[in-house]
């Protein structure tokens, strides 16, 4: 029964998890570069919940929402205002890029908001549970791991079925080609990385509900994601889901057997993948 | 003039290298930390900035030099100062272990790759009983080594890697071998074509880089007497090499040199927290990419032009 526990508290735990890697994953689809800021986006959502939240007489449900809509403001202009001047056939540039913002993002946090550990009140959602079937299930986990998987395929569903879609797919397939079509590629870049930013943001709203977070805290949350993808494997949106369960269910396991291993067997699991399965647990492109 | 340009460097680097005899305790415990920055910016430019391997995670390397050196010197009763060297044979022997795994990331996915290697050398470190745990370890074989002559060794030792790996890295640039290596950063596909074997290049960089960065590691935490897994894994380290490399011109020589400079100038003149100043320094790295990203180096080489053809005007 223990084990039963363990194993859908991992499936829970993953799907946030997932949740990080979303939008990781789709601007790697997308614009082939990686976002180091990623983690640091995770961070700022909780942050701006937290300023929200003490500023305004506004209750959770709608502070998270308007975060996201904010974050997603951030990431379009982030991509607009600087990614996209760096853009080409070289991935370094963004990669460094990202990489100062992370930094410049994170002690920015450090300034204002202190080193301190912080959490989001969601009052009776923290402790709320459910009985499934003699099993009593946390909601928030439960209903985070649910959000997951509707956003998973409410993406999927729109990359295939909306104009919005249909011109990232032909942006991400031929981007010199688009802009024959009368396709502004910058701008959708922009919309994605927005998207990815918002993704972010809401996972780290979650992550804050359910746990503590610092400024510090966006690194681990960047190697999640980077390891959700990487796990699950590349050219498919679903292969992140796997990736995630996958991670949680490991980060769980192992914190159940050897409490004070931290994240280390999930970071040995990505070296493990790569030896044997370089090309993920439901990949189609490899990683080179 | 060439001539001149070769006695003017030779001339600077006996001054560097005399600089213990009339320098204060402080300003020779700057100029380690100078030379430190220097050799870990070059050596992580070779791999990133000529051989087109971005690594984030080179701080799990100085981590590890440093714990090379007080495991070498505490266990093995090897004498500190030939334990930096040796050091930087260990680190090189695990980059040579994580190579065949990490060279199956790409790009982006090499970099991050990097990351959770350094990641997983830190837990490990963190959690081994023998290396203190997050205690850390002191220096033991520090009380057989001459007090006075400490600061100086270090500082040598730093200044010999600073320039030793300078040397090394335009040796390589003039030898067949980096043309080798820059034409996989620029075409892979064209390099493969004509017979270059990616694999064996990237493999000798990457090896190279990760023993300069053990070694400087290992002078860094020579001087400190004291090693923690929080101080040695710190992704500060990470953060200087790279901040440094890109404001003073990745894959450039000088770069490094140029980097360190204002590096060291801001932080010694600036009086804000460290928070401002990362900020402060983070935000110049993102305008450098944006606006010249040849880096100051670029920015020395077109000065010095447009001087030159004023001259010839003249």
């Amino acid at each position: 029964m223990i084990w039963i526990d363990v194993i859908l508290n991992g499936l829970m735990l993953g799907g946030l998890y997932a949740l990080f890697g979303l939008g990781l994953s789709l601007i790697f689809g997308v614009m082939k570069i990686a976002n180091i800021a990623h983690g640091e986006l995770v961070v700022l959502g909780a942050f701006l919940a937290f300023a929200a939240t003490g500023l305004l007489p506004l209750p959770l449900w709608l502070v998270v929402p308007l975060v996201a809509v904010l974050v997603f403001a951030l990431g379009y202009g982030l991509q607009l205002g600087l990614v996209n001047r760096v853009l080409g056939d070289d991935p370094m540039p963004p990669l460094l890029l990202t990489f100062g913002l992370s930094i410049v993002v994170q002690n920015l946090l450090v300034e204002v908001y202190g080193a301190n550990n912080r959490s989001l009140d969601a009052g009776w959602l923290e402790t709320a549970r459910i009985d499934l079937g003699g099993l009593s299930v946390g909601v928030l986990p439960l209903g985070t791991l649910g959000l997951s998987v509707v956003l998973f395929a409410a993406l999927q569903w729109a990359l295939i079925h909306t104009a919005w879609g249909r011109n990232v797919r032909a942006t991400s397939d031929e981007p010199g080609l688009v802009s024959l079509m009368g396709l502004d590629r910058k701008r959708v870049f922009a919309t994605v990385m927005g998207l990815s930013a918002a993704l972010a943001a809401l996972a780290g709203m979650l992550l804050a509900m359910r746990t503590s977070v610092t400024p510090f805290s966006g690194g681990e949350r960047l190697l999640i994601a980077f390891e959700v993808i990487v796990i699950g494997g590349l050219g498919s949106i679903w292969a992140s889901l796997i990736g995630g369960l996958v991670l949680g269910l490991v980060h769980v396991l192992s914190f159940r057997l050897d409490p004070s291993s931290g994240l280390l067997y999930g970071h040995i699991l990505l070296l493990v993948i790569l030896l044997i399965r370089p090309e993920g647990l439901a990949g189609k492109a490899r990683t080179r | 003039m060439r001539h001149l340009d070769k006695i003017a460097l030779a001339l600077g680097a006996l001054l560097l290298a005399l600089m213990p005899f009339f320098a204060g305790r402080g300003t020779l415990f700057l100029g380690m930390e100078i030379l430190v920055v220097i050799a870990l910016a070059q050596a992580w430019n070779l791999l990133a900035g000529y051989g087109g391997l971005l690594s984030l995670g080179h701080h799990g390397f100085v981590g590890l030099g440093g714990y090379a050196l007080f495991v070498l010197s505490r266990d093995a009763g090897v004498h500190p100062y030939l334990a930096v060297p040796l050091a930087g044979v260990v680190v090189a022997v695990v980059a040579l272990i994580l190579a065949p795994i990490l060279f199956r990331l790409r790009e982006v996915y090499f970099a991050v790759g990097m990351w959770v290697a350094a990641e997983i050398i830190r837990i490990l470190v963190l959690r081994s009983d023998a290396l203190g745990g997050p205690m850390g370890l002191p220096l033991a074989a520090a009380r057989s080594l001459n007090r006075a002559w400490m600061g100086p060794t270090a500082y040598w030792l730093a200044l010999a890697l600073a320039l030793g790996c300078t040397l090394l890295v335009w040796a390589l640039m003039r030898s067949t071998f980096g043309l080798r290596l820059r034409s996989l950063r620029d075409d892979e596909t064209a390099a493969r074509s004509i017979g270059v074997a990616p694999g064996r290049v990237r493999l000798t960089v990457f090896v190279l880089s990760a023993a300069v960065v053990g070694m400087a590691g290992a002078v860094n935490f020579l001087s400190a007497l004291f090693i923690t897994p929080v101080a040695a894994f710190d992704m500060g380290w990470m953060v200087t090499i790279v901040f440094v490399t890109i404001i003073g011109g990745i894959g450039r020589l000088s770069g490094p040199f140029l980097g360190a400079a204002l590096f060291f100038a801001l932080r010694e003149t600036l009086a804000m927290s460290s928070s401002w100043y990362l900020v402060a320094l983070g935000a110049v790295a993102m305008l450098v990419m944006l606006l010249f990203p040849s880096g100051l180096a670029g920015l020395v080489s077109r000065i010095l032009a447009s001087l030159n053809i004023k001259k010839e005007v003249q």
